[in-house]
């Protein structure tokens, strides 16, 4: 009789530690952190060139016409 | 023995899963009642009333980028000291790495919207109807605005092959979609904005009504050239929402932070502190560039003195007087009339609407026939029209008209965007700056593309580098 409740309660026990091991496949439900290292990243643009002269002219034009007629 | 039996069990039970107890998502809970997913709109609409991180309808900060920085209205090479922080042009933006913020701020919306979609209970009471039409239509505007910023030019008959966003439609953590053809993303956005027009909400608390989403709607039509569709609901907003004589179209657009006249959503309806420091600072800086010559061109001479806009638009010295702002009036619907009339080969009608908005700013005005159109302004940078042909005097007419309507509102650079993305420089220092036709299309973050497989970038963006 005592050999087979203790058959009984190693029973129990198995099968509670093998529910508890097997119930919760996913322990950690966060998804794994991925490395951000383009976080102080940016894509490149074409660098600004020196004005020709004729652009530079142009320029001086703008800021002439715009002194003369606001001031 | 029964001890033992009893601390074995106890033990294998409270280590065995450290998680169990967990819920997802982490650290945050998920709304349960109306009311509670109200509270999750309404922070949204309160960013659109204060006009804080708001980049769905836009704000005085966001209007400074697309016009006095990325537009040709303003003329960098005036720029004085006081402007310094000002981004000398559209790539300048995109050279910093906080360029994609846009991008990030605007799936945060749809994220919640995503929330409120999939988790409210559709119980029919009247609050859980417009808490859901303000998600669909939140939804659907946020993906309007990424399709216009990090997407090409709409090309007719082709969207299946054009490249969309990424479409998510659910709140799903992990989830990590690619871009979605350009076809599917007009697509969820034209279903989100009739699903909300289908819930009639007309409470103005809500912020998006019904006559918004279909102001959206009509301007979804129009960014894709389906001409026939955004004319008849243009035509139905203007029924809706009249147009205004000029003194009380100056009245509206000097009433900064309240809703009035004929407009039909914006930004800054409360007044914070944090609303007057952004906005402030905003109007101060603005006058460190003036306006270009080229914009003050597009009124004759005689226009200086007759039209109403030109009196509001800018100062002697040049300077943006006129009031930002951020939303969507009646006016566009007229230019979207015009334009689409246009586009349907009805050119006498095309030009019945631009007399028609004209004739309610400029004093005195005298129509114009086709015989007596202006010729096309030189200095203007759009050469070709939305569908690629060669500007018309009437089609110059019309997008001259939308430029002076629209100034300051931002407008302009998805103007010039969606009318053949001009290549146009301007100089800083000695400098040289060209916008060039792929920086109408702003990438997308380097992170996403980054840790999404298969996530394409837009053309023109290869070279990554550190700040």
């Amino acid at each position: 009789m005592k050999m087979t409740i203790h058959r009984i309660y190693l029973l129990i026990i198995l099968i509670c530690s093998v529910a508890c091991f097997t119930s919760c496949s996913k322990i950690d439900e966060v998804p794994p952190r991925q490395q951000q290292n383009s976080s102080s990243k940016h894509y490149k643009m074409p660098d600004p060139t020196p004005l020709s002269v004729n652009e530079s002219d142009s320029v001086n034009s703008i800021k002439n016409e715009y002194r003369n007629n606001t001031n | 023995m029964k001890k033992l039996y009893i601390c074995l069990l106890i033990a294998f039970i409270g280590s065995s899963c450290k998680g169990y107890l967990d819920i997802k998502p982490y650290g945050r809970t998920i709304p349960k009642t109306a009311e509670e997913f109200s509270a999750l709109m309404h922070k949204h609409l309160d960013e659109l009333d204060n006009g804080s991180s708001n980049y769905f309808v836009g704000n005085a900060q966001l209007l400074l980028q697309w016009d006095v920085e990325c537009g040709d209205d303003f003329e960098a090479c005036l720029t004085e000291p006081g402007g310094n922080t000002l981004a000398i042009y559209t790539g300048s933006l995109l050279n910093i790495s906080s360029a994609s913020a846009e991008y990030a701020q605007l799936y945060a919306v749809i994220r919640d919207c995503n929330i409120v979609l999939g988790e409210m209970k559709e119980d029919g009471t009247t609050l859980s109807n417009k808490v859901r039409a303000t998600a669909y239509a939140l939804r659907a505007v946020c993906y309007y605005q990424l399709l216009r910023t990090y997407c090409e030019v709409p090309e007719t008959g082709k969207f299946e092959e054009q490249l969309g966003v990424p479409l998510v439609k659910s709140f799903d953590m992990e989830e990590r979609p690619i871009r979605s053809s350009m076809q599917a993303t007009i697509d969820l956005i034209e279903s989100d904005l009739k699903a909300s027009i289908n819930y009639e909400c007309t409470d103005d608390l809500y912020r998006f009504t019904q006559d918004v989403c279909k102001g959206y709607l009509a301007r979804l039509y129009f960014w894709t050239k389906q001409w026939d569709k955004a004319l008849a609901l243009s035509q139905e907003m203007l029924k809706s929402h009249p147009l205004i004589d000029a003194d009380a179209y100056k009245t509206m657009m000097q009433s900064t932070f309240k809703i009035s006249g004929n407009q039909i959503i914006k930004a800054y309806r409360s007044y914070t502190s944090s609303t007057s420091t952004e906005y402030t600072a905003a109007v101060n800086i603005i006058k460190f560039r003036p306006v270009s010559k080229r914009f003050i061109n597009q009124f004759t001479s005689e226009e200086r003195t007759t039209d109403v806009r030109y009196s509001i638009d800018v100062n002697r010295k040049r300077q943006a007087i006129k009031p930002f702002f951020c939303g969507m009036r009646s006016a566009e619907f007229k230019l979207m009339e015009a334009e689409c009339y246009y586009h349907l080969s009805k050119p006498d009608e095309a030009l019945a609407s631009i007399n028609d908005l004209r004739s309610l700013r400029i004093s005195n005005y005298k129509e114009f026939t086709m015989n007596t159109l202006p010729s096309l302004n030189p200095d203007e940078i759009i050469k070709v029209d939305a569908e690629g042909k060669v500007l018309t005097p009437l089609m110059g007419l019309i997008l001259n008209e939308r430029r002076k309507e629209m100034f300051l509102e931002g407008d302009r650079f998805f103007e010039l965007k969606r009318n053949g993305s001009p290549e146009f420089w301007v100089a800083y220092n000695g400098r040289k700056y060209t916008t060039q036709k792929f920086m109408y299309t702003f990438p997308l973050p380097a992170t996403d593309v980054e840790i999404v497989p298969g996530l394409k970038q837009n053309p023109g963006y290869t070279e990554l580098v550190t700040n």
